[in-house]
């Protein structure tokens, strides 16, 4: 049987990040338009037609007598368009990390939705805690798991027993890459929970 | 997990942002600079006159217009094709077939041989079955993808709130081993966990019965309390 490991590399690394197909197509879409319109107003140019938009000659005047412009306007459209360039730059740079994790075993790849590890993980702080599951939120990033637990008033709450459940059971998950625990006990209880 | 070309919606995205960088860059300079100002008073007009010879020294017979509008022309047709190709070869990747061997008997006298073929959909439905009795799932899909030229099988299961992954992963793992033997061999697989926690209106899971032995305060009155609330 062929080998089932080398396909779950690949699998994991695209199931982790984002494809960018959103703005790739709203850029190609932007081209297709913009194309459309040279392309018009060249065929309407051939005819001797009234230009769509901008004629070709104007619009080579026009780009001949920038220097003439008035300059806070050219300089503020280059802004402008050096501030967009750079946003989609990085967009195209960045990698695009969902919020998920690797949770690969032998027989399969596996990714896991934060949201996921993070109301197991409340379960689990809400027990250890002694307080309502309503009490516990939890927020889950790419290297840490943060717990806010919000005590019964009058009920302590053994904090370090919670930090240690909760790193056990992180560490039961095997998630990759590793996450890493905090526990937050809000220092004003609520009363009747 | 589908066929998108990420490499290329990246490079494409990064040549866009890069031109619409250098473009604007090109506007800040000349806005600004008056070196740049004066460069550019003195080589636009006769680029300008350049372009506007090259058009009457390529004369379309007949109509006094050059015929490199022609070429622009078709220049962006070509470019209006290539995107749309783009555009429409964004995520395909799924497949109809799971498994596909020759088979060969042969014996005294003849031979013959055939290929044995494997639908996706008997792997999609027996697991999609399987995983439906679960009450630990609300959800789940099974479809099946071509991954380096492999069939590999996606499982998509929506997990009930509280559900540890590693037990919502122990689950699928068993009813994929029952299919393993049940296919004799093992199929590449996906398994992909989510949440959809968001609407506050979706059922509270009871709390799982090893956790409740664990807990000091015992299960029944945990779930008491939530009740009143709800």
């Amino acid at each position: 049987m062929s080998s089932t490991r080398s396909p779950y590399r690949r699998i994991i690394r695209r199931e982790t990040h984002s494809p960018r197909s959103g703005l790739a197509v709203f850029l190609a879409v932007v081209v297709i338009i913009v194309s459309a319109w040279v392309g018009t107003e060249s065929v309407l140019n051939l005819l001797s037609s009234r230009a769509l938009l901008v004629a070709p000659r104007d619009a080579a005047h026009a780009l001949v007598g920038i220097p003439d412009l008035s300059a806070p306007l050219v300089i503020l459209v280059g802004i402008l368009a050096a501030i967009f360039g750079v946003i989609i730059v990085l967009v195209g740079l960045l990698p695009g990390r969902r919020p998920r994790h690797d949770l690969t075993t032998d027989r399969s790849a596996v990714v896991v939705d934060n949201e996921v590890v993070a109301s197991a993980l409340a379960g689990r702080a809400a027990l250890a805690g002694g307080v309502d599951p309503d009490q516990v939120s939890v927020s889950v990033s790419h290297r840490t798991a943060v717990v806010h637990l919000t005590p019964v008033s009058g009920l302590p709450v053994d904090s370090a027993f919670v930090n240690e459940t909760v790193a056990d059971e992180l560490e039961s998950y095997g998630l990759r890459p590793t996450l890493r625990a905090k526990v937050l006990v809000a220092p004003r209880g609520e009363i009747g929970a | 997990m589908n066929d998108t070309n990420r490499a290329l919606n990246r490079l494409l995205i990064l040549l866009f942002g890069l031109l619409l960088l250098a473009a604007g860059i090109a506007a800040i300079l000349v806005g600004a600079v008056p070196a740049v100002q004066d460069g550019w008073r003195k080589i636009a007009p006769d680029a300008y006159r350049n372009v506007s010879n090259q058009l009457e020294a390529t004369p379309l017979s007949g109509t006094g217009h050059s015929w490199l509008w022609i070429a622009l022309v078709a220049l962006c047709v070509i470019a209006i094709i290539l995107m749309l190709i783009f555009i429409f070869r964004q995520g395909h990747g799924r497949t109809g077939a799971l498994v596909s061997e020759p088979v060969t008997y042969s014996s005294d006298d003849q031979h013959a041989g055939g290929t044995t073929t494997i639908d996706a959909s008997v792997a999609e439905q027996e697991l999609s079955a399987s995983l439906g009795g679960h009450p630990e799932f609300v959800a789940s899909h099974v479809s099946t993808y071509r991954v380096h030229r492999q069939p590999v099988l996606k499982i998509s299961a929506t997990v009930r709130r509280g559900v540890s992954p590693a037990r919502a992963t122990g689950i699928v793992e068993r009813d994929l081993f029952a299919w393993d033997r049940l296919l004799g061999t093992e199929i590449p697989v996906l398994i992909q966990l989510s949440g959809g926690f968001r609407t506050r209106r979706s059922a509270t899971t009871r709390l799982p019965e090893e956790a409740a032995v664990e807990s000091q305060r015992p299960a029944p009155q945990t779930a008491e309390a939530e009740e009143v609330r709800r």
